[in-house]
């Protein structure tokens, strides 16, 4: 699904794959312009932080740059990126969780709101995900950020798919639970 | 309510703001692949810096300990020797008092040249 649903993997973008494997500095600025925001919200997404997470999508990118060689085809560099940009943000969720971080009410807005949802509804789910676990976090974000099957989440994080299956049926009925409560409580006050 | 879609929503990719690329890009092209001065490579330098401290501290603790124990070993050795040494002068000086006693005892126990005369 991921594979089909990357329109990524065009043959113009296989082209300037090439280009970047030749060395083509250009081609690789296109190949990180083309990605950036999946992997930088990916990394938003699960470490919560917006400076630590632009720690984690440079040195994605670095590393790509690194390893371009090995990267075949523009399906296999999506891949890719997911699979680095996850690991590399559970990493830093996991590092960062001593640390003092804003509250989940200050997580930063990762996109203009579009009045095509309930924005109340969008920042009550976006705070309660910030509050799950570093691994059900990225399962959940994996799952609804890039739209991922519960396989290919496994395949990514390297877990049983049903430990994949289980993070997702708990994470939502906990989200569900609790913006339920949430919205209950905010129309109770006005 | 439709939770997933409005996960979804919430969710979305999101923009690592201006000149992100140009940065990536700059340091990419140093070759040093790994920035110099970075968030992450300070932390690790940071980390590496705390192992190295906490090892050389460790190294200190050590070495400190052992030479107090050696200082320590030496002066036992040095008391383990003068008692020796005074064990083996109280035996001696003993030894030579049983000597005399004996010789005297002895010399307490012979009859008198006037007793000799008087037997006779």
């Amino acid at each position: 699904m991921a594979l089909a649903q990357a329109s990524l993997a065009a043959p113009g973008h296989d082209a300037t794959l090439e280009r970047a494997r030749a060395g083509d500095v250009e081609a690789f600025g296109d190949l990180e312009r083309q990605h950036q925001r999946m992997v930088f919200g990916l990394a938003l997404n699960v470490v919560r932080d917006r400076p630590a997470a632009e720690d984690v999508a440079q040195e994605v990118f670095l590393q790509l740059h690194r390893g371009l060689a090995g990267i075949s085809s523009a399906a296999h560099l999506l891949f890719w990126l997911r699979r680095v940009t996850a690991h590399r943000a559970i990493d830093a969720a996991r590092r960062d969780r001593h640390r003092v971080r804003e509250r989940p009410d200050e997580v930063p807005e990762l996109v203009v709101v579009r009045h095509d949802g309930d924005p109340l509804l969008v920042r009550t789910l976006r705070r309660l995900v910030a509050a799950l676990p570093p691994a059900p976090r990225t399962v959940v974000t994996l799952r609804y950020q890039e739209d991922l099957d519960p396989a290919e989440i496994a395949m990514m994080l390297d877990m049983p798919v049903n430990t994949v299956k289980s993070h997702l049926r708990r994470a939502l009925a906990v989200l569900r639970a609790r913006a339920a409560q949430a919205l209950a409580g905010e129309e109770d006050e006005r | 309510m439709n939770v997933e879609q409005e996960l979804r929503r919430a969710l979305r990719p999101a923009d690592p703001g201006p000149r992100f690329t140009e940065r990536v890009v700059a340091m990419a092209q140093s070759g040093a692949g790994r920035a110099v001065g970075s968030a992450p490579a300070g932390r690790k330098v940071l980390r590496r810096a705390g192992w190295v401290v906490a090892a050389l501290a460790a190294s200190v603790t050590l070495a400190t300990s052992a030479g107090l124990a050696y200082l320590q070993y030496q002066r036992w050795a040095e008391a383990r020797t003068a008692h020796d040494q005074l064990v083996a002068a109280l035996r001696f000086v003993s030894a030579e008092f049983d000597e005399v006693q004996r010789k005297v005892a002895g010399r307490d126990a012979r009859p008198t040249a006037q007793e000799q005369n008087r037997q006779r």
